[in-house]
């Protein structure tokens, strides 16, 4: 019989404590489970059907897969490996690159754009289980009253899984993410059944700009930022991966391959049907019964990844010392009560979508490019975890009182970089996105910029533990010789 | 966080884990370490997809 978790395994799972090896509950299929539970929902086909918008079919399966598979691979590296190897909380991680109190810079940027991606997901939710009761019960409303209903249902339900913990989140995706992989497949055929493939090439996107390039790198560029919109979750998820490559290589299946396609249907649809809201188009092209069961199942997608960015966002904000004293359940009934105020507001919050997107390439993207920098060139992958909690004698991680301005000026540079080239509410930008996006350059800057400070002036400053870092490595390498 | 912010009983159990999973015998670090030449071989065919759309 499985005993009762104690309190301090209850603390490494849902609090700060490192996770030990034998506390982790996910393998790669577990965790395939999750992230395919975390990829396959309404917001992959919203971002189909905003591409819709600019390119054919053809184009945006280039755009998208090229952009996502390079963003999720590199924020994954950013972020999963340190995660998953010390089973740390990637803001806890992140006292070795902002510093302990300029940790709360990520934390707070993070919660915000999390509260509108909750109160998104829970406004779609709110919008599929509208038109399925307006299906069932054979009227037509265009109130938002029962879109209200529906999202606070969507939040309380995500709340009973979520204040269970990680391992309810585990049993909802293993049941939840195979249907919806079903489900993604009878979405398609429910499309081909309608438009062969030849008929899906010769798609017109709906609106799109002069310039076929220019139309192409947008597509791009909301690819990389669908893949980089994962970036404030991945770490606090792989802490419980039992290794490295099982927290790492699922990502690839789930927010790369399957967002992918999921993204694809939601771009088939967009160009056939001409609107980008998947709640609109499935009654008219499934059928009463098939169109009824995909809301069903896309309204349930919409549950497993709240519960996940809700278990990822309320482990992020104990780095804030009032939330770290709360309890578990009502942390996480806080966050969603906040989130409960938003989804009175459905118009507004399905309406700035692109808004949320577009803000995870130009925050997200740079924090990975200065994560990379600093755990792969200049610590080598060598972190001092005792550092990371305790004063320790040398205080490494305190930089400058706690903050690490290396961090906070490359972030603000790279962010500023970003608006230079692209304006990402209208999309329209300098010459240059049309060959280079805007994320890429901005991630560039931030990495270089960070790197040139951090050499030239935290390391002959003694700050960061950088030389411990090194020192380490060089010692392991040299006992693999010695070996 | 300073230590004097943790009761006895956390910074003990803090402490007993970070000598687990720092130890150079930990199951972390000795099962399933990530290939990085398929990431790389990866990010660049990302890239070569990428300049053929521009020409596509």
């Amino acid at each position: 019989m499985m005993g009762k978790p104690s309190s301090n395994q209850q603390d490494g799972a849902f609090g700060l404590l490192p996770v030990l090896p034998k506390e982790r509950t996910w393998g790669s299929f577990d965790f395939s489970m999750v992230n395919i539970g975390l990829a396959i929902a309404t917001w992959s086909f919203l971002i189909g059907g905003t591409l819709s918008l600019f390119v054919g079919l053809k184009m945006g399966f280039i755009a998208t897969l090229a952009g996502n598979t390079v963003s999720v691979l590199l924020l994954a590296l950013a972020t999963t490996i340190p995660s998953s190897r010390y089973g740390i909380d990637q803001y806890v991680f992140l006292r070795s690159i902002f510093g302990k109190k300029g940790t709360k810079i990520p934390v707070i940027l993070m919660v915000i754009v999390e509260f509108g991606w909750v109160a998104t997901l829970s406004v779609m939710f709110g919008k599929a289980s509208s038109n399925v009761y307006s299906s069932v019960t054979n009227t037509s409303t265009t109130s938002n009253t029962v879109v209200i209903v529906f999202a606070l249902v969507a939040i309380v339900v995500s709340w009973l899984i979520v204040a269970k913990g990680p391992v309810s989140i585990n049993w909802l995706n293993r049941i939840v993410a195979p249907c919806l992989v079903a489900m993604l497949i009878i979405m398609f055929l429910m499309l081909s059944n309608q438009y062969n493939f030849n008929e899906m090439l010769t798609f017109k996107p709906l609106s799109p700009f002069p310039n076929d390039l220019h139309n192409y790198m947008v597509a791009f560029e909301l690819g990389l930022g669908s893949g980089f919109s994962w970036w404030p979750i991945m770490g606090g998820l792989t802490r419980l991966a039992k290794t490295e490559r099982a927290g790492f290589w699922p990502n690839m299946i789930g927010i790369n391959i399957c967002a992918v396609l999921g993204t694809m249907v939601g771009l088939i649809a967009g160009l056939a049907v001409g609107d980008s809201d998947p709640t609109k188009w499935m009654i008219p092209i499934g059928g009463p019964v098939l169109g009824v069961i995909a809301l069903i199942f896309i309204a349930f997608a919409n549950v497993t990844s709240i519960t996940s960015l809700v278990y990822a966002t309320c482990l992020a904000m104990k780095q804030i010392k009032i939330f770290r004293l709360l309890e578990w359940k009502k942390l996480t009934f806080l966050f969603l009560l906040i989130t409960a105020v938003f989804v009175f507001f459905p118009d507004q919050i399905y309406g700035n979508f692109s808004m949320f997107l577009t803000a995870c390439g130009t925050v997200f993207g740079p924090l990975t490019a200065i994560g990379f920098v600093d755990y792969f060139i200049l610590r080598r992958q060598q972190i001092d975890l005792k550092a990371l909690y305790l004063v320790t004698p040398k205080k490494p991680y305190n930089f400058w009182v706690g903050y690490n301005y290396a961090a906070i000026i490359s972030l603000i540079v790279a962010t500023v970089s970003y608006f230079l080239i692209l304006n990402p509410i209208s999309l329209e930008g300098a010459s240059l996105f049309n060959y280079l996006s805007a994320t890429l350059p901005a991630m560039v800057i931030a990495g270089f910029v960070y790197y040139l400070i951090t050499v030239a002036f935290v390391i002959p400053k003694g700050l960061g533990g950088y030389q411990a870092s090194r020192q380490e490595k060089g010692l392991v390498e040299n006992k693999k010789e010695l070996i | 966080m300073d230590t004097e912010e943790f009761n006895e009983d956390f910074s003990a159990e803090l402490e007993k884990r970070i000598d687990v999973l720092t130890r150079s015998d930990s199951d972390v670090k000795r099962l399933g370490t990530v290939d990085y030449t398929f990431t790389g071989l990866f990010i660049v065919l990302s890239f070569v997809l990428l300049i053929w759309g521009w020409f596509a």
